[in-house]
């Protein structure tokens, strides 16, 4: 039988455990995140440093991303896209001091202005199936200077509240690169690195269908994870490096993205 | 009781969340418990905005922020199927300005709570 615990605490227990160094166990990874930051605290003007993380993961403590950011009252835009089946997700944020999130466009969690600072917040999201924007603003004022960022898919069948679409990728510079209209992806790639297929059919980085060979020269996930995602499951040679394929969604307004073949660890793909 | 550490407890590896405040290197309160019970409650006690980690038997960590969101800033920590051990309480600030003092409870309850702290009663 449990003997019944209950303890009023008015001085310190002596304990003699350490806490273990860790990092913080992150559910959501594969996206290529940018990160401008900028030197003031409302976003304003042109970023003054742009960086790159597949994971929103920073504590800067008492200093900044970089010598040229002020440790105080500045900001930072983090964008990526990510791909989401329907269903509710389940966003988990820790900044100090304040943050804004909004997917496709739409404010869906806001903290900036209501003191919040250091509070952890956890709150769900029902999202369309897609690839959506996902855009965290960070404003960092005084002391400490930290985010993290988090989501895990807690439910299906839900349906989702309607989203605005991502605005517009500029449109591919002109000039006298050859363009050509993109192919079609391939359904399936086999590599020696492993059955790319799963992640055509669902859109993902490649990295999740990273397999090593087991080779001592076989390269790293972790390396993989750093490569944009492939968009255009489409092998292509090498000496097609300067050839750029162009897309026309034939949305309203047309968008276009161009490809150009490039190496990557699983062959060469247009991205 | 009172919550001064400097250590981030968001660099625990907690499952799910990232564990809000700051801690510190040493538990602030240790107890074994001697057999597996229903459930275990930890919570925490002050007048200003503090956190709450509990170190499990098996290592792994629990943390809370606030008892109800939005209305209730008193940390909980809520254990289903406590198992026999060890566990270690650590009690969390926001900033690191200034210490937070108050009371650690620790009770075999699936409905106890801590007092009401307000978000608009909270000292500054």
């Amino acid at each position: 039988m449990l003997k019944r615990l209950t303890y009023l605490l008015a001085v310190l227990a002596l304990a003699l455990t350490l806490l273990p160094a860790a990092g913080s166990v992150q559910a959501q990874s594969g996206n290529q995140w940018r990160m401008d930051f900028f030197n003031n605290p409302d976003w304003e003007g042109g970023p003054s440093l742009t960086q790159f993380a597949t994971l929103i993961n920073f504590n800067w403590g008492l200093g900044s991303p970089a010598p040229n950011v002020p440790v105080d009252n500045f900001t930072g835009r983090f964008t990526t896209d990510a791909w989401f089946y329907a269903g509710v997700y389940r966003f988990n944020i820790l900044a100090d001091d304040e943050f804004r999130l909004l997917i496709d466009g739409t404010v869906v969690f806001d903290t900036i202005g209501r003191g919040q600072s250091g509070k952890q917040q956890v709150f769900d999201v029902g999202i369309a199936q897609g690839t959506r924007r996902v855009q965290v603003d960070y404003r960092e004022l005084t002391q400490n200077a930290y985010i993290f960022v988090d989501w895990q898919y807690v439910k299906d069948g839900v349906v989702a509240p309607p989203v605005n679409p991502p605005p517009a990728l500029p449109a591919p510079p002109t000039g006298s690169t050859p363009w050509s209209q993109v192919p079609p992806s391939q359904s399936s790639v086999q590599t020696q690195f492993g059955d790319y297929t799963p992640c055509i059919q669902q859109g993902i980085h490649q990295s999740n269908c990273f397999q090593s060979d087991g080779a001592w020269n076989s390269p790293n996930l972790g390396s993989i994870q750093l490569e944009p995602q492939i968009q255009v499951w489409m092998n292509c040679e090498p000496a097609d490096s300067d050839k750029t394929w162009v897309t026309d969604n034939r949305t309203n307004p047309v968008t276009t993205r161009s490809y150009r073949c490039s190496k990557t660890l699983a062959g060469y793909f247009p991205r | 009781m009172t919550a001064e550490g400097s250590v981030p407890a968001f660099e625990l590896p907690a499952d799910d969340v990232f564990c809000a405040g700051f801690i510190g290197e040493e538990p602030d309160f240790s107890f074994d418990l001697e057999a597996e019970g229903d459930r275990l409650r930890v919570y925490f006690e002050s007048q200003a905005d503090s956190t709450l980690v509990v170190q499990l038997p098996d290592g792994t960590y629990l943390c809370n922020d606030d008892a109800v969101t939005g209305d209730n800033l008193n940390p909980l920590v809520e254990i289903p199927a406590p198992s026999s051990g060890r566990y270690n309480v650590f009690v969390g600030r926001l900033q690191l300005d200034e210490p937070i003092t108050g009371e650690l409870f620790v009770v075999e309850s699936s409905t106890q709570m801590p007092a009401d702290l307000d978000p608009s009663t909270e000292q500054e």
